[in-house]
């Protein structure tokens, strides 16, 4: 606002100034070039008097004489009107009784040197028709008369070209008056015209640098951050209250409301995940998972070395059949725990039926292993699950196998299911496993 | 703030620049025409000084019809006219988009009023003789009139198209001598002696815009003044440059023009009958041979004007050749003068008013008067007095003058008229070619008036006054040959 006042400012001042400068100088231009006009009119007026003045002196008839009259009372008629008119230009500049008084005393002279012009006219003719001695003298005594009276009128035409001179000469010092007072008014004008200009680039200047700083850098911050591909709602802060700000705020509540749906679907994506592979019950993997890591370790377990666990809880249709599904439910997990407790953290431990597990243990022989699963057999038998009021004592058989040579894992799984069924079958609660034989062909030998 | 302020700053800039400019502009624009004779006033309706007409007529006032550039009679505020079979009545339709200056309309009852004005005694319209065959205006419907005639007269649309016809609005017409307000092209903006008369295009002019936006009629008797002046070039117009002493320097220049053309103006060394002097036909008659016109013709050095022998431009189809009538022979002019009883030395006063023609006509006149015995007296006026003094006193014993309106011959058919010339031959032969409707007859009777002038000596016949216009080389649409006194601005543009 304040710059677009300072530039129309500006342009107004500039105006104005061509405005007064025109009217100055077209009033220079008018009122001196007529003043000077009317002055070297004058002038040349004055001069050629002197010519209309020689026409009436040789004029030999009337026709001539009044010819140069008629040019003289022309050239008087106008001379009287330059007079009025310059002593009107010039006001109290001057005195303009010099050139009125020699005007008029030349025109007087004009009208002695026609009378005696006529005279001569006169005589001449006369003498022509009948030449007498009086009107010879006569005729000589007017042309001396006549040398006298153009001596005068010389002098007088002399007088108002001097008369006149000073006149022109007050017009050209006022010009240049003029000139140099126009001159002054001008540098003052242009001076303060300058001093508008730089004021207003400064102002152009300080705006930009201010659109730059409250509008373009926050502009450009806004939109590196969002260009992010994930924004962090505090970098989108912005000072301030315009409507950059706002902007900002409601892109920052934008960028929130986005990261919270973002985690919210994440979190979803997590429980999906956890769900799509562990057993709802006991949090343990689930049979599903169990697969799928197997064939993804195949080649890993090849190399190093395995042994494969099944094991089921003794008589648990007859725990879900007396006390109900909850306390079906509620042994699951307690089994569960113990067994999430009793193998190592690198055991891949799986539900694997409704009351079978499963647990692979990479890297394990059956030596470490029995005496592990052992263990958790013994706490399993030695702790009952409180129940209300009823303390049940649980059991699980486990039948455990190890890789075997040149075998699949699928082998090995089948190995230690079939122990599991030679433990359910030899009276439950025990651990079975199958020993590799040196000339293990697939008929076990069980511990 | 960036392209479209730059843009507005640009058109502010752009229009300052331009309207800095505007100065050299409008020095081209105003248009300087010399007229050389001030008029009185400013009403053309209220005087016979063709100088009012030349600066207004066409130009702040119109009539129904105008002459044009040819002499041909073409439409003005009527689009068309229609004469009756017996041709005593005649019905011009007007034009209906036409505004005064003041802005009020144009219509017939304006026009009714303005030809019912011109016919008025008492109004004094120095023209109202021409119309008096007119019995009756009467306006049918808005925009048309009817006139009625009492004998025809086959003349009228001409008649109509003089400056002293031209239409005015009852608004105005007492205030027209100082403010002319008409319905042409220009509006009149002021007058000021010795400053001249501005016209400004009219902004709802009915017609096209004209191409001189102003103009400034000046009146320079002086010739001094008026030759310095043209040298000057101070001048982009002058319509009389024929006599001009400078005459054939300005020729040579390269910034002026001067066109060949002439006028209806018949000029005349008019003698005042009521002087005793004149009465005597042998006076007069001496006195037509006592002038040598040919040598008369030296004072228009690029020109040939015809010689006239009456009252009739050479132009017209009716003109009869008397210029040979009375030949230039002095020693007759004497013997004339000599049976008529006057011996040398009789004093003769010469009126001079302030015209190029009229000044230095007037010292031959002088020289060739003297050589047959008269003592002369050259009385410079100027066009004021000579109004006054001779048009209106008609107190003058001779003055050289150019009678510059077209077709009017009547003027020796008035009593009233400042020839002081009373001939009851003349006004009985002039009231038949007024009703003389057979144009063979009618031309045959013109001749006949013609030849009575002559034979009566009623003036010195001088010539046909040369219109030689010199004007600015590029300045054009000037009219060459000048029908009626009019200074047409309408039709004028800068090359």
């Amino acid at each position: 606002m304040v710059p677009t006042l300072v530039i129309l400012a500006t342009i107004l001042l500039a105006l104005h100034s061509f405005g007064e400068y025109r009217a100055t100088v077209s009033q220079l231009s008018e009122r001196h070039t007529h003043a000077l006009m009317t002055a070297s009119r004058l002038m040349q007026q004055s001069e050629s008097m002197l010519g209309s003045g020689a026409m009436l002196l040789l004029a030999d008839d009337h026709f001539s004489r009044r010819q140069a009259l008629f040019e003289i009372t022309d050239r008087r008629e106008w001379m009287e009107r330059l007079v009025d008119e310059l002593a009107a230009i010039r006001g109290e500049a001057g005195s303009f009784d010099d050139i009125e008084r020699v005007r008029d005393q030349l025109m007087e002279s004009f009208d002695a040197l026609d009378a005696l012009v006529q005279r001569r006219i006169d005589l001449v003719g006369q003498l022509q028709q009948a030449p007498d001695e009086t009107s010879d003298a006569l005729l000589r005594e007017t042309e001396r008369l006549l040398a006298r009276q153009m001596r005068t009128n010389r002098s007088l035409s002399q007088d108002l070209s001097v008369a006149i001179g000073y006149h022109v000469s007050g017009i050209r010092l006022d010009i240049r008056d003029a000139a140099e007072q126009m001159e002054q008014q001008l540098r003052q004008r242009e001076g303060a015209l300058k001093g508008f200009a730089l004021l207003a680039v400064l102002l152009l200047l300080a705006t930009a640098y201010h659109i730059n700083r409250s509008v373009v850098r926050r502009v450009v911050k806004l939109q590196r951050v969002i260009s992010r591909e994930r924004p962090a709602p505090h970098e989108l802060r912005v000072d301030g209250s315009d409507e950059i700000a706002q902007m900002a705020r409601s892109i920052q509540r934008y960028v929130h409301r986005i990261n919270d749906n973002e985690r919210r679907i994440m979190t979803m994506n997590r429980e999906l995940d956890f769900l799509a592979t562990h057993d709802a019950l006991t949090q343990l993997r689930n049979r599903h998972y169990f697969e799928r890591e197997l064939n993804e370790r195949r080649n890993a377990l090849a190399a190093e070395g395995y042994c494969v666990a099944m094991i089921d809880i003794d008589h648990f249709k007859a725990i879900n059949d007396t006390h109900g599904h909850e306390a079906g439910d509620r042994v699951i997990r307690c089994v569960a725990d113990r067994l999430r407790r009793g193998l190592p953290e690198s055991a891949l431990l799986a539900r694997y039926g409704g009351e079978e597990f499963v647990a692979l243990l990479p890297g394990f022989d059956i030596d470490t292993v029995v005496p592990m699963l052992e263990q958790i057999r013994q706490g399993l038998e030695s702790h009952s699950i409180e129940l209300g009021e009823t303390a049940l004592r649980v059991t699980a058989s486990f039948g455990l196998a190890q890789q075997l040579p040149g075998g699949e894992f699928d082998e090995a799984l089948k190995a230690a299911d079939e122990a599991l069924y030679r433990a359910k079958r030899s009276g439950r609660n025990r651990v079975m496993y199958r020993w590799l034989s040196q000339d293990d062909s697939g008929d076990a030998a069980y511990g | 703030m960036g392209d479209a302020f730059s843009r507005r700053l640009a058109v502010v800039l752009l229009a300052s620049l331009s309207f800095l400019a505007i100065p050299g502009l409008a020095s081209q624009t105003l248009l300087r025409v010399e007229l050389q004779l001030e008029p009185p006033h400013l009403d053309p309706t209220l005087t016979a000084a063709s100088t009012v007409a030349e600066a207004l007529h066409l130009n702040v006032f119109q009539g129904l019809t105008r002459i044009d550039r040819h002499g041909e009679v073409q439409p003005a505020l009527a689009t068309r006219w229609e004469v009756s079979e017996d041709g005593l009545v005649y019905r011009f339709a007007l034009r209906s988009d036409v505004r005064f200056h003041h802005g009020r309309t144009f219509d017939s009852g304006v026009a009714a009023y303005s030809l019912r004005r011109l016919l008025e005694v008492e109004n004094a319209n120095p023209q109202r003789h021409l119309f008096q065959a007119i019995r009756h205006v009467e306006e049918v419907g808005t925009h048309e009139l009817r006139i009625e005639l009492a004998q025809p007269d086959a003349l009228l649309p001409f008649r109509l198209a003089l400056s002293a016809a031209v239409i005015v609005h009852p608004d105005t017409v007492h205030t027209n001598r100082s403010h002319p307000v008409g319905t042409g092209p220009y509006r009149f903006v002021d007058w000021e002696r010795n400053e001249g008369i501005r016209l400004r295009a009219f902004e709802a002019y009915w017609g096209e815009p004209p191409a001189i936006r102003e103009a400034l009629f000046t009146f320079t008797p002086n010739r001094v003044e008026l030759e310095n002046l043209l040298s000057e070039g101070a001048i982009d117009l002058y319509p009389d440059a024929s006599s001009l002493t400078a005459h054939m320097p300005l020729m040579q220049r390269a910034d002026y023009v001067i066109q060949d053309g002439l006028s209806e103006g018949e000029v005349l060394l008019a003698m005042n009958h009521g002087r005793t002097l004149f009465q005597d036909l042998r006076v007069r008659r001496a006195l037509s041979h006592a002038i040598d016109r040919e040598a008369l013709l030296t004072i228009y050095p690029s020109i040939d004007p015809p010689l006239i022998g009456s009252h009739f431009s050479p132009r017209h189809p009716a003109y009869v050749d008397l210029s040979q009538r009375y030949p230039y022979d002095p020693e007759r002019a004497r013997k004339l003068l000599a049976e008529a009883g006057f011996s040398g030395g009789t004093p003769i006063a010469l009126t001079v008013p302030p015209t190029q023609y009229a000044e230095r006509s007037s010292l031959y006149i002088a020289s060739d008067l003297e050589a047959v015995g008269f003592e002369v007296e050259l009385q410079r006026v100027s066009w004021g007095e000579w109004l006054r003094q001779v048009f209106t006193e008609r107190d003058y014993d001779m003055t050289v003058i150019a009678h510059v309106e077209p077709m009017d011959i009547d003027i020796y058919a008035r009593d009233d008229y400042y020839f002081n010339y009373h001939s009851e031959t003349f006004r009985e032969l002039w009231s038949r070619i007024e009703a003389q409707q057979d144009p063979a007859e009618r031309h045959r009777l013109l001749a006949e008036a013609q030849r009575h002038l002559a034979e009566e000596a009623v003036h010195v016949f001088l010539f046909l006054k040369p219109q030689q216009a010199i004007r600015k080389s590029n300045l054009q649409g000037v009219w060459d040959d000048a029908p009626i006194p009019a200074v047409v601005l309408e039709e004028l543009y800068w090359e």
